[in-house]
């Protein structure tokens, strides 16, 4: 791809994340955009302005007011009192990626030299998701009426249908969503550090929309989190270790479908498309890849992506809960059929010993490929907001 | 009929004749006049054949499919709705891979499974409005 490795991160700041701010949105967005510039080419005119496609919080009735619901990229030039040459907000799937390639392509284009990016959340008081209508129009009257509703319906539809499909349990998930807490108590300005989470606290969590628990879902904070970008060029000059961007993808259900429905074939498509697009435009060999990072929102959406992403082993496209549990407890089937709570290089030790010691991943009713379990494979997802850090040089750089 | 708080549809161009249908608990939807292919929810292009001019005439429907996923509702987030109440995501036998999304009328408490077939059913929630659902055939 004609932009990989032309453009690089920076810089970066975070705000406290906290589930209410003490300050609006928009003084919360300058001041952390003031210390991502910080050092960094503080030169408006030659700055672009770009902001992720958050989702307004429309769910119950809030007026959204731009530099309290929500920050534009023109609203943030202007607070920063700063004429950007461009300024842009992205629309699509995809949201902050989606606007990291906006950034890649305006500098690559000469239309900035450098940009500023940032993801602004905001999280009014009341129930979350909550909306007291009473009439509905236009394309939420095919759904709303029935009681379908908001994004946790949706993934509870794909989810139960993957669960079904595969065989897979919650059981499995709770070592996912462990391992997510985990990786959140490690970091220093996440919502959830020094907490921890048990398997057991996690299944025992009442459903909300079955089997989507509240701890299946992300926690609705505000904060805004800022980068700067600019030609892998200009930062070799510039203090921090630049991080490059060796390439982006994209990619969305084409079908025709009701509103928030989010079928689960559709998006495992999606999935597979979108990483086999990513390989081709970085050039990343699926060896090189450390730590794969994947949006989890909401946990099963881990699954979704993973199931036919072709960066497990072997580029494996199935069911992969198996692996997601490699991080912690260990669910493999054993070609005896058996669960253990085993490795896969370990020997079967179900009650009748089977010998095989080959381990299988289960995908789907009365069929299954046997493959040996890759143990060495580990997978971390992260949260929401900690996700967007991974490319962060060292702890002792993060802002304060 | 008692009075529902819940969200009611406001039928506009592209939803009368589904709304006005439904109220006389039959399903309509919207079929492709080039192609014949039906549409749900119809849209300003055909998603089959891709007319921009699809002259969409709404045909009955008889309703049966098989249920393709669900969820057991235990918040609704939308006023006027006793939970906890299943939704069902049901392939319609009347074209492949075309959906809807209904509440199950057999209550929350069901024992389900993907394929399972069901039928079409109606809630009545307000004087002339009537919403498609769903329950399941007797011997599923």
């Amino acid at each position: 791809m004609a932009s990989s490795n032309r453009v690089a991160v920076v810089g970066y700041a975070q705000s406290p994340v906290a589930r209410h701010a003490e300050m609006t949105l928009g003084a919360l967005a300058v001041d952390t955009a003031r210390r991502g510039r910080r050092g960094r080419r503080p030169d408006g005119e030659r700055c672009g302005r770009l902001r992720d496609g958050q989702p307004v919080p429309f769910r119950r009735r809030h007026a959204a007011v731009d530099g309290v619901s929500l920050v534009s990229a023109n609203w943030l030039a202007e607070h920063l009192g700063v004429n950007p040459r461009y300024a842009a907000g992205f629309q699509g799937f995809g949201q902050l990626p989606g606007a990291v390639a906006l950034a890649v392509n305006a500098v690559v284009s000469g239309a900035a030299d450098y940009v500023l990016l940032h993801c602004a959340l905001h999280n009014p008081r009341g129930k979350h998701h909550a909306n007291p209508m009473t009439d509905v129009r236009g394309a939420q009257q095919w759904t709303v009426p029935q009681g379908y509703f908001r994004p946790l319906a949706m993934i509870a539809l794909a989810y139960t249908e993957y669960l079904e499909r595969y065989d897979a349990t919650r059981e499995a998930m709770a070592a996912v969503v462990v391992e997510a807490r985990k990786n959140g108590a490690r970091i220093p300005w996440s919502y959830w550090y020094d907490t921890t989470l048990r398997a057991e606290e996690y299944l025992s969590e009442p459903m909300v929309n079955d089997p989507i628990c509240r701890l299946d879902c992300d926690i609705p904070v505000d904060a805004v989190a800022c980068f700067v970008l600019t030609s892998a060029e200009r930062a070799r000059d510039l203090p921090h270790r630049p991080v490059c961007v060796a390439g982006y993808a994209t990619g969305a259900p084409v079908k025709h479908r009701l509103p928030l429905h989010w079928l689960l074939d559709d998006v495992m498509a999606v999935g597979e498309e979108t990483a086999r697009r990513l390989w081709q435009r970085s050039g990343v060999g699926l060896t090189e890849v450390d730590l794969p990072q994947v949006y989890d929102g909401f946990s099963p959406i881990v699954y979704l992506w993973m199931s036919r992403c072709p960066c497990g082993p072997s580029g494996r496209r199935t069911a992969w809960h198996s692996e997601a549990a490699s991080t912690a407890t260990v669910a493999t089937r054993c070609r005896c059929s058996r669960v253990e709570g085993r490795s896969g290089t370990d020997a079967c030790t179900a009650s009748h010993s089977c010998s095989s010691a080959t381990w299988s991943w289960p995908v789907g009713r009365g069929g299954g490929s046997v493959r040996t379990c890759p143990s060495a494979w580990r997978v971390i997802p992260l949260r929401i907001m900690e996700a967007q850090w991974s490319t962060a040089p060292s702890r002792s750089e993060v802002p304060t | 009929m008692s009075e529902t708080s819940r969200p009611l549809p406001v039928p506009d161009e592209w939803s009368r004749e589904f709304w006005t249908a439904a109220a006389a608990h039959s399903l309509v939807l919207a079929r492709c006049s080039r192609c014949d292919k039906l549409s749900h929810p119809p849209d300003v292009v055909c998603p089959h054949c891709g007319s921009t001019d699809p002259a969409f005439e709404f045909t009955p429907v008889d309703g049966s499919g098989s249920i393709r996923s669900w969820t057991v509702m235990r918040q609704s987030f939308l006023p006027g709705f006793d939970v906890p109440f299943v939704l069902v995501d049901v392939e319609l036998t009347a074209q492949a891979d075309l959906r809807l999304i209904g509440r199950l009328v057999d209550g929350p408490d069901t024992a389900l499974r993907l394929g399972a077939p069901v039928r079409l059913a109606f809630e009545d929630v307000a004087p002339g409005v009537a919403v498609p659902a769903f329950a399941l055939e007797p011997r599923s």
